[in-house]
C-alpha cells in the first residue's frame, strides 16, 4: 500500500482521530456528569432552581446535557464538511494522478 | 387482564373508532407502498439496503424511527411516571451512544460493509470464525428483541382495542412478512418514515396540550406533579430507585453501548449512497431523538400531574393497565378519546415498523451472512439468496409469533434488558477494536465474543430479574438488572489478552491487512480501485 507512506493520508489520519476521538472523550464526560448526579453528588441535582421553585438542577441538567450532546454532534459535522472530508478529496484525486 | 378488557370494553365508541380509523389508514398506506416497492426489489442488493438509493434525511427519519419504539415512548415515560427523575437515566443513556456512532463508526462501517455489520468485521479477519460469532451477536440481538417488540404489541393492543392477545400478534406477523417479503428494506424504510412523522407529531401535540393546561409555565405543571405524586417531592430529585451508584453506571453504560450494536440500526448505514450520506443521517437521526427524548420527559412529568390520583384510571388503587400505558392515559386526559385513539394507533404501527426493521436484518443475517457468505463462499446463486431471504422472513416472523404466545403470561421484563445487554457486549467490542485496533486478532474476536456473550446471559439469568421474579428465588445471585458494565469489560479484556498474546498465523494475516482496511476505511477507496 503506497498510500500508507502518502504523508496527506497520515496527516489526514491523524486529524481525523485527533478530531473523533476529543469529540467523543467530551461526550463521555458530559454524560458521565449526568450519571454522577444520579450516583454520587445527588444533592446537587435535588436542589431547586430559585427559591421556592419545583424545577431542579438536575432537570436542568438533563435538558442541557441533551443540547450538549447534539451540540458536539453539530461541531463534528461541521469539522468534517469543512476540513476533513475536503482532505480526504485531495487524498483521493493524488492517488489517482500517480 | 379483567379489568383491562373491561376497561377496553368501556371505552366509548369515539376512541376506539378514531383508533380504528387511524390503525386502517397507516396499514392501508403501508400495504400500498409495499406493493409500490415490491418491482424495485429484484436483486438482494436491493433487498437488503435498497440499492444504496435512500437520501441522508430519509435515512435519518428511518434510522430514528427504528430506535424510537413503543418501548422508549411508552417505558420511559411509564418509568417517570413511577419513579420521577431517576427514570431519565434511560433516556439520557440511549441518547448517549448516538454521538459515539456519529464520531466513530458511522463512517468506517459504511465504507468497510456492504449488507451487514458481519461483513464489516471480517473485512480483515478470518471469514469463517469471525462470521459465524458476529452472526451469533447479531441474531440473539434480533430474536431477544423481536420477542420484547411482539409481547409489547400484544399486551397494548389487547389493552386498547379489546383484540385478544394471540390475534394481536399474529396480525402483526403476517403484516410484517407482506411489508418485508414484498418490499424488502425499501417498504421497510418508508413504514419508518411514517411512523416516525405519526409518533413525532403525536408526542409534540400531546406537549403542547399539556403546556397549554398549564399556561404554558412550566413550573406549575411539576408543582402539581409533585403535589399528587406519592412521592411528593423525591420525584424531582435523583435516588429514588437508583440508590446504588454502580446499578446507576451499569444502566448508563448498558443503554449507551448496547445502541451501538444493534444490528437493525447499523445495517441503515448500508442504505444510502456513500460516507457522507451515512454520517449525515445518524446526525439527523440523532437531532430528532434528541427533540423525541426532551417530549418524552416532559410528557413523563405530565403523566404525573394529570393522571396521577384521578380515580378514573384506577381500579383497586392501581394504574389500569399498568405503568407502560401512562402516556396513553395521558393523551386520553388531554385530547379525550379521539386523542387516545391516535396514539394506540400510533403506538401499534410503531411496534410493526421496529418489527420490520428487526426482520430485514434478521433476514440478512442469515441468507447474506450464513448462505452466500459462509455457505457459498462468497459467490452464491442470486436466485437462491433471494428466495432464501424471503424465507427467513417467514420463518422469523412465525418463530416471533410463537415466542411472544408462548411468552404471553411470563414476566419478560429481563427480555428487553437481554437484546441492549449482548449488543454492548458482543458486537460493539468487536466491531469497535475490528476497525480502531491494528493489534486484534480473529482468536482474540471470538474468544471474548463469546466471553461477552455467556456472562451477558449468565448474569441477566442470575440477576434480580430472572433469579427472584421468575425462578422466585430469595435473592439475586448478581444484584443488577443491566449487567453491561461488567460483561462488556470482561469481553474487552478478554479481547485484548487474547489477541497480544495470539502468536497464530492467522494472527500475523488479521494484522497485516489492518492498512488495507485503514485505506478503504477513511477513503472508501474501495469502489474506484
Amino acid at each position: 500500500m503506497i498510500l500508507n507512506s502518502n504523508p496527506a493520508f497520515r496527516k489526514l489520519l491523524k486529524l481525523r482521530s485527533r478530531v473523533r476521538f476529543t469529540l467523543a472523550a467530551l461526550l463521555v464526560l458530559v454524560h458521565a456528569f449526568f450519571v454522577g448526579g444520579i450516583a454520587f453528588y445527588n444533592d446537587l441535582f435535588a436542589r431547586p432552581l430559585q427559591d421556592g421553585g419545583t424545577l431542579t438542577i438536575g432537570i436542568l441538567a438533563a435538558v442541557v446535557v441533551i443540547i450538549a450532546m447534539v451540540l458536539l454532534e453539530w461541531v463534528y459535522i461541521f469539522i468534517s464538511e469543512k476540513w476533513l472530508d475536503p482532505m480526504q478529496q485531495k487524498v483521493l484525486s493524488g492517488e489517482h494522478n500517480d | 387482564m379483567v379489568s383491562a378488557n373491561a376497561w377496553a370494553a368501556a371505552e366509548s365508541q369515539s376512541g376506539n373508532t378514531s383508533a380504528i380509523i387511524i390503525f386502517v389508514a397507516f396499514v392501508a398506506a403501508t400495504l400500498w407502498i409495499s406493493y409500490w416497492a415490491s418491482s424495485r426489489t429484484n436483486s438482494s442488493s436491493a433487498f437488503y439496503t435498497a440499492g444504496g438509493n435512500i437520501t441522508a434525511g430519509q435515512n435519518g427519519t428511518a434510522i430514528a424511527g427504528d430506535f424510537m419504539s413503543a418501548a422508549s415512548f411508552l417505558g420511559i415515560s411509564g418509568l417517570i411516571f413511577t419513579a420521577g427523575f431517576d427514570g431519565l437515566i434511560l433516556a439520557i443513556g440511549a441518547l448517549a451512544g448516538w454521538p459515539i456512532m456519529l464520531f466513530l463508526m458511522s463512517e468506517r462501517i459504511r465504507n468497510l460493509g456492504r449488507y451487514t455489520i458481519t461483513d464489516v468485521v471480517s473485512y480483515r479477519l478470518q471469514q469463517r470464525p469471525i462470521r459465524m460469532i458476529a452472526t451469533l451477536g447479531t441474531i440473539s440481538v434480533i430474536i431477544f428483541y423481536l420477542i420484547a417488540q411482539m409481547v409489547g404489541a400484544g399486551k397494548l393492543v389487547e389493552l386498547l382495542f379489546g383484540i385478544p392477545y394471540t390475534v394481536s400478534v399474529a396480525m402483526v406477523g403476517v403484516l410484517v412478512i407482506i411489508y418485508v417479503t414484498a418490499g424488502g428494506m425499501l417498504a421497510t424504510t418508508w413504514v419508518q418514515i411514517i411512523k416516525a412523522i405519526l409518533l413525532l407529531s403525536g408526542a409534540a401535540l400531546m406537549c403542547v396540550l399539556a403546556l397549554v393546561a398549564f399556561n404554558f409555565n412550566l413550573d406549575s405543571l411539576f408543582a402539581k406533579a409533585v403535589e399528587v405524586h406519592p412521592r411528593g417531592e423525591l420525584i424531582m430529585q435523583p435516588g429514588s430507585i437508583f440508590s446504588d451508584p454502580i446499578q446507576a453506571i451499569t444502566i448508563a453504560v448498558s443503554m449507551m453501548f448496547g445502541t451501538l450494536g444493534l444490528p437493525h440500526v447499523l445495517m441503515r448505514l448500508f442504505t444510502v449512497p456513500d460516507m457522507k450520506a451515512a454520517k449525515k443521517s445518524v446526525f439527523y437521526a440523532s437531532n430528532m431523538m434528541a427533540l423525541f427524548y426532551i417530549m418524552t420527559i416532559l410528557i413523563g412529568f405530565a403523566t404525573i400531574a394529570f393522571i396521577s390520583g384521578d380515580p378514573q384510571y384506577y381500579t383497586d388503587g392501581k394504574l389500569i393497565g399498568g405503568s407502560n400505558v401512562a402516556a396513553i392515559h395521558l393523551a386520553h386526559a388531554l385530547g379525550g378519546d379521539l386523542l387516545m385513539g391516535f396514539m394506540s394507533a400510533v403506538a401499534f404501527s410503531t411496534i410493526l415498523a421496529v418489527v420490520a426493521g428487526l426482520t430485514v436484518a434478521g433476514s440478512a443475517a442469515i441468507s447474506h451472512d450464513i448462505y452466500a457468505e459462509l455457505l457459498s463462499k462468497g459467490k452464491p446463486d442470486p436466485r437462491k439468496e433471494m428466495f432464501i431471504s424471503r424465507i427467513t422472513v417467514v420463518v422469523l416472523c412465525s418463530v416471533a409469533v410463537g415466542l411472544g404466545v408462548l411468552f404471553q403470561n411470563q414476566n419478560v421484563a429481563f427480555i428487553a434488558v437481554m437484546p441492549m445487554v449482548i449488543s454492548a457486549s458482543v458486537n460493539f467490542p468487536i466491531l469497535i477494536l475490528a476497525m480502531y485496533w491494528r493489534g486484534f486478532t480473529t482468536r482474540g474476536a471470538v474468544i471474548g465474543g463469546l466471553v461477552g456473550f455467556v456472562s451477558s446471559i449468565a448474569l441477566i439469568v442470575g440477576g434480580p430479574k430472572v433469579w427472584v421474579s421468575i425462578i422466585g428465588a430469595e435473592a439475586p445471585l448478581f444484584p443488577y438488572d443491566y449487567p453491561a458494565l461488567f460483561t462488556m469489560t470482561a469481553a474487552f479484556i478478554t479481547m485484548v489478552v487474547v489477541s497480544i498474546t495470539d502468536r497464530s498465523a492467522a494472527s500475523v494475516q488479521d494484522r497485516a491487512l489492518f492498512d488495507k482496511q485503514l485505506v478503504v476505511a477513511e477513503l472508501a477507496s474501495n469502489k474506484k480501485m
